[in-house]
């Protein structure tokens, strides 16, 4: 497989805070790579540095061969609406739209018909065992059905790049799993490559590898053993 | 426990802020609404000595006394004969003794005009010198025009003066009725609404923010109540902050309002403009009464749980039976336009009245309940074209709560459609005064009725002023009621008429053809009934026409009555200019906060959506087009229903109807156009609170 995105030597400070201090990370087209970490250790910077919400203080972000860090906001702000999907904790769906609308989101900003776009999203209830709430507000969903059409909104447009940020952290094991499940299979079912931030080794335990970031560094970017990330983790 | 829930935030501080000017401003303005009563109260108690009589209760010596309603370009003057017939005679307030023969005592503002005005144009009607003048005491208002001139009794008494033993002291009560209380009323409510609207909003400033932070108590174990509590204390210091700020305001802008408000074309004296204390007390307490129960109630409506905000479900849809009001509106305007109200009977009059005042009240009420119906049904319109993201999310958002959506920008729509209605009435009125009416005195004609007096010395003396042109004198005969003997021809130099009609029965009449439905041919040998002076139309050849009228001598000029009804129309204008001013400053500050309430309120789902892609232009747009669309369709309603409503008043009157003119329509947008412009400086705040890189955000 070939490396589709890269950081190399990214640092980061945030006032006195250095949150990256020259992390190293490569994500191959396809593959699913957890990103774990204790709380502070720059993870999730790690990732908005990556999908290019955040510019490096120093550093490369390469996406395709493409220098991401050199692109103006503007360009920026197209890369991650064309070529990137985004999973957040909570809180990322518009209250005013319907589930079937916020799922459809990204076709409409790429400019798609409403109602071709609204047929693609529709497609994506089924998939993901949301039939029949379609017409639901956010506000009428529970925790895992809302984070499941966070998943579909994600991966409508065939993103190249799937980011989730602690995408199970507002949810109940079970409901966890089952979005986790989800997002993993529709990812690989489209060849979506796909980067997830979490603290929590039943969700990196989803990933073809895990990534270990502490102070600002990434420790290892080999595939890690399950039972040595388990260990490392509980051991700080 | 209170550091918990009263972190001086900068969200805390702006709301804050917020609600203690809405409520200055509201107490303010309540508290200036309250000084109308007393200062018309005020005004008709300080005039109250001019309804004298002989009938009035005795307080001292008998004097003689002949009182006249004068006239100076346009002015009135208040002209009294007097002589004591005793060594303590009743002393009008603001003179210290009743003038002798020879002497005038004069109101500052006659003096004033005295100095600057051709002597037989006024100083002729005062014989004598002006050797006193009056005080504030008997004065209605500063400018009043008064002279109490001090006369021999025999000439007084020759004159029909009437003899006193005492000063009236009850005010007549002409100017503080029923209706005029009814009128400030609504006037009260209506400017007091845009405020309330405002502190609501202002209330909703970060509230979601302030609602975690409630609902964190209530996992520790506050009640329903006891977070209700805190947040009414809350408002409540903000609420009597904004109350003191405002009683200051009421005291500063007091003295204001005396020299610059006009009421019947006079200001007020500084003491009358003074609100009751027990009414000062009500408002002074009432209203953050109000602003905590706005508070409560908006708290009440996000049910704030241990567990959190309960989210956004959806609201109930507004039902068709909002119409209604409009729809009773409507057929009311469709009722007015068809009644005829210039040739009704008194009873027909009061009937149309209530017919207009039931119909204006229905057009408002409609539009306010009718508004949010407006809003939603826009937003399903916009879903339905929508091509854009933006387009869409401003659909859907209008369409979650059109109450909400309507509630920013009802005091516009209430603006426009009152705005509108002046306007297209004022419009017709000023046209119709430029017209002459059928049947009305010429602006350059003089109408004289000597009474009893004989004609003839005052007939050669007002035919020898340079500036008359011609005379016209309708004789009558005291055994035919009805009828005058003088030429149609003649008449129609100084009275608009068409011959041969005889003068019309009904509307606006001279005094002297009241009553009269025929014209007979000239008699000589019949008493004078009316002198009709037709002059060069120079403004003071009038005046020096009435200042020839001996005492009892009744003289109006077309020229009075003109002013009178561009005075009238003038305040009016002027009063509903300033109103319409201040609600849309208030509707435009009500909107910016709702903005950027709405803003904050949704400031997470907006920064991730920024972050995955979605331009600041495209949410810029998206704010721009949920605040601009509802506003610019309600206010377009607000101008149709305005427009409808002057129309229907115009046909139920026989004017011709013309509609405000051009520059009322730039005006219209320009003042849409600043609305927006105002409540668009919330857009630089899009960038700033949905910045991607605060993606994290506790």
């Amino acid at each position: 497989m070939t490396t589709i995105l890269a950081g190399n030597g990214l640092r980061k400070r945030f006032g006195l805070t250095e949150a990256l201090r020259g992390a190293d990370m490569s994500v191959r087209a396809g593959e699913v790579v957890a990103v774990m970490g204790p709380s502070g250790s720059g993870k999730s910077t790690l990732l908005h540095c990556l999908a290019g919400i955040l510019r490096p203080d120093a550093g490369e972000v390469v996406f395709d061969g493409r220098r991401v860090d050199r692109l103006s906001d503007r360009r920026r702000t197209q890369l991650r609406r064309g070529s990137f999907g985004f999973v957040f904790q909570f809180g990322q769906l518009i209250p005013e739209l319907t589930a079937v609308e916020n799922v459809a989101t990204p076709l409409l900003l790429a400019g798609q018909r409403r109602r071709a776009a609204i047929g693609a999203a529709s497609v994506w209830f089924d998939r993901l065992g949301l039939a029949g709430l379609q017409e639901r507000l956010p506000g009428e969903l529970s925790g895992g059905q809302a984070q499941r059409v966070a998943v579909a909104r994600a991966l409508v447009g065939r993103p190249r790049v799937l980011f989730a940020d602690e995408p199970t952290g507002a949810l109940d094991t079970a409901a966890g799993d089952d979005v986790m499940d989800l997002l993993v299979a529709s990812a690989r079912e489209q060849d979506t490559a796909t980067v997830v931030v979490t603290h929590e080794p039943r969700v990196a335990a989803f990933a073809d590898r895990t990534v270990l970031v502490h102070d600002g560094l990434v420790d290892d970017e080999s595939d890690v053993d399950k039972s040595d990330v388990d260990g490392g983790v509980a051991a700080r | 426990m209170p550091s918990v829930w009263m972190g001086a935030r900068f969200t805390t501080l702006a709301r804050f802020a917020l609600t203690a000017a809405g409520v200055a401003v509201g107490v303010t303005l309540v508290l200036l609404t309250l000084t109308a009563v007393p200062a018309l109260q005020g005004r008709d108690h300080r005039a109250a000595w001019h309804a004298t009589t002989a009938a009035s209760p005795a307080t001292a010596d008998r004097a003689l006394w002949l009182a006249s309603d004068d006239h100076f370009l346009g002015r009135d003057l208040f002209l009294v004969r007097v002589a004591a017939l005793g060594p303590r005679p009743p002393v009008p307030p603001g003179l210290e003794r009743l003038p002798a023969p020879g002497e005038v005592a004069v109101s500052p503002a006659l003096r004033d005009l005295l100095a600057t005005t051709p002597p037989e144009a006024l100083a002729a009607r005062l014989p004598g010198t002006v050797t006193a003048g009056i005080g504030a005491a008997g004065l209605a208002y500063p400018e009043e025009l008064v002279a109490v001139v001090g006369l021999p009794p025999d000439q007084l008494r020759a004159a029909g003066a009437a003899e006193i033993s005492g000063l009236a002291t009850t005010a007549p009560g002409l100017l503080v009725n029923d209706a005029l209380r009814v009128i400030l009323t609504i006037g009260a409510v209506g400017l007091l609404t845009p405020v309330v609207i405002f502190i609501a909003a202002s209330a909703r400033v970060a509230a979601a923010r302030r609602e975690q932070r409630f609902a964190a108590l209530r996992l520790v174990g506050a009640t329903r109540g006891q977070v209700a509590a805190m947040a009414a204390t809350e408002t409540s210091l903000a609420a009597f902050a904004g109350v003191a700020l405002g009683w200051v305001g009421y005291l500063l802008a007091r003295p204001v309002v005396a020299a610059r408000v006009t009421f019947d074309g006079a200001h007020f004296m500084a003491a009358d403009v003074r609100a009751p204390a027990a009414h000062q007390l009500v408002v002074l307490l009432g209203v953050p009464l109000l602003t905590v129960a706005a508070t409560v109630v908006a708290l009440r409506r996000a049910q704030v749980t241990p567990l959190g905000v309960r989210q956004r479900v959806r609201t109930r849809a507004p039902g068709l039976w909002r119409l209604t009001p409009v729809a009773l509106g409507v057929a009311g305007l469709a009722t007015i336009a068809s009644t005829d109200l210039a040739n009704s009977s008194t009873s027909g009059i009061a009937t149309a009245q209530l017919l207009i005042g039931g119909t204006f009240g229905s057009l408002l009420l409609g539009l306010v309940l009718a508004g949010p119906l407006l809003c939603s049904l826009l937003a399903r319109l916009l879903s339905r074209l929508s091509r854009s993201m933006p387009e869409l999310m401003a659909a859907r958002r209008i369409a979650a709560d059109p109450y909400t959506t309507f509630r920013a920008i009802s005091g516009v729509a209430i603006a426009a459609l009152v705005t509108t209605m002046f306007a297209g009435t004022a419009a017709g009125v000023e046209a119709n005064l430029d017209r002459p009416a059928p049947d009305a005195l010429r602006a350059d004609a003089v109408e004289v009725l000597p009474g009893t007096r004989p004609a003839a010395p005052l007939l050669t003396a007002i035919r020898a002023d340079p500036g008359v042109r011609g005379t016209v004198v309708a004789r009558r005969d005291p055994a035919k009621p009805g009828a005058i003997a003088v030429p149609c021809r003649d008449l129609a130099a100084a009275v608009n008429l068409t011959c041969p009609a005889p003068p019309a029965p009904n509307g606006l009449v001279p005094r002297g053809l009241e009553g009269i439905t025929r014209l007979d041919p000239p008699d000589e040998r019949l008493p004078v009934h009316a002198i009709y002076v037709v002059t060069d139309g120079a403004p003071l050849t009038g005046e020096r026409i009435r200042s020839l009228a001996p005492p009892g001598v009744r003289v109006s000029t077309g020229r009075d009555i003109v002013e009178l009804d561009h005075r009238q129309l003038t305040e009016l204008e002027a009063g509903l200019r300033l109103a319409m001013v201040f609600v849309l400053l208030v509707a435009t500050a009500s909107l910016t906060v709702g903005v950027a309430a709405g803003l904050v309120e949704r400031r997470r789902p907006f920064t991730l959506l920024r972050a995955t892609g979605l331009q600041l232009g495209e949410l810029r747009r998206t704010i721009l087009l949920e605040t601009a669309l509802p506003l610019v369709a309600t206010a377009v309603c607000g101008i149709a229903l305005g427009l409808a409503a002057s129309a229907a008043v115009a046909s139920s009157t026989g004017r011709h109807w013309t509609g405000p003119g051009p520059a009322f329509f730039l005006t219209a947008v320009a003042g849409l156009i600043v609305t927006l412009a105002v409540s668009s400086t919330t857009l630089p705040l899009v960038k700033t609170v949905t910045e991607p890189t605060s993606v994290r955000f506790e």
